[in-house]
């Protein structure tokens, strides 16, 4: 009877972690974009190399959320990593939202933004117009 | 005899669920002037027209693949082959076409995307500005 029992609440632990590898999806959404800023088409622009940054954030039963603040931050953060630039161009710009349930637990919820593109430089000049 | 018919009415109604009956539950279009970021500093000169038309990589039976940079990242790529030397497209119409198949553990959205425009060579200078 006892062994019974063990056999059943093993089976119950093995079923719980199947349904708990099972429980876990993706969705990303997002774009490949020319440029993220205005280019005045009196200028010089001046790629500066590649350039990653993101962003996450976990919440339990629910679904995060950024906010404005923390995607100027981000954008901000890719800048910063190629001195003088003020501006991505040919970027890719990702939302992933993962769901990870946990059975008797529940749902986990991530929001992951990526920004991944070249860094560049606009020099604003005045051209020469008839 | 009478069994041999049975089974190969069934043999032929499960190859119509798993594959045919696929149906389109969307089109989508996007019109677009350039693929990749246009320096004002540039030169840019038509290499002549591309057409592309390619499956999406990921097969999804929960709902439909939303878009993402890879996905336009792919499908440009594969357009610019096309053509010697080119490095962006111009002018293109973009249409993006979501298929839904039954299958016999419920159903699979594959998304198909279409693109057609000018494949052109951008050579980076620079420009006298005051």
């Amino acid at each position: 009877m006892t062994r019974a029992y063990l056999f059943i609440l093993l089976g119950c632990c093995g079923l719980s972690l199947w349904l708990c590898g099972g429980c876990s999806y993706t969705v990303t959404y997002g774009h490949f974009v020319p440029n993220s800023q205005f280019a005045y088409p009196n200028s010089n622009i001046k790629p500066l190399g590649p350039v990653r940054a993101e962003i996450k954030k976990k919440v339990f039963e629910g679904s995060p959320s950024l906010s404005i603040e923390e995607i100027k931050k981000c954008y901000n953060d890719a800048l910063s990593q190629a001195s003088g630039a003020n501006l991505l161009i040919n970027y890719r710009e990702d939302t992933t939202l993962t769901h990870t349930t946990v059975p008797y637990v529940g749902t986990f919820t991530e929001v992951k933004y990526v920004l991944e593109g070249e860094a560049a430089q606009q020099t604003i000049g005045q051209k020469h117009l008839k | 005899m009478r069994k041999s018919l049975v089974q190969l009415l069934m043999v032929l109604l499960i190859a119509c669920i798993v594959s045919g009956c696929a149906q389109t539950i969307g089109t989508f279009y996007r019109l677009g002037p350039q693929s990749h970021f246009v320096y004002p500093n540039s030169n840019i000169k038509d290499l002549g027209p591309v057409k592309v038309k390619m499956r999406g990589a990921d097969k999804s039976d929960r709902f439909p693949s939303f878009m993402t940079s890879e996905m336009d990242v792919s499908l440009y790529n594969e357009a610019l082959k096309q053509v010697d030397g080119a490095n962006i497209i111009l002018d293109y119409v973009r249409k993006t076409t979501i298929k839904m198949e039954p299958s016999l553990f419920g159903q699979k959205f594959q998304t198909e995307e279409e693109l057609e425009g000018t494949a052109a060579r951008m050579e980076l200078g620079k420009q006298e500005l005051k």
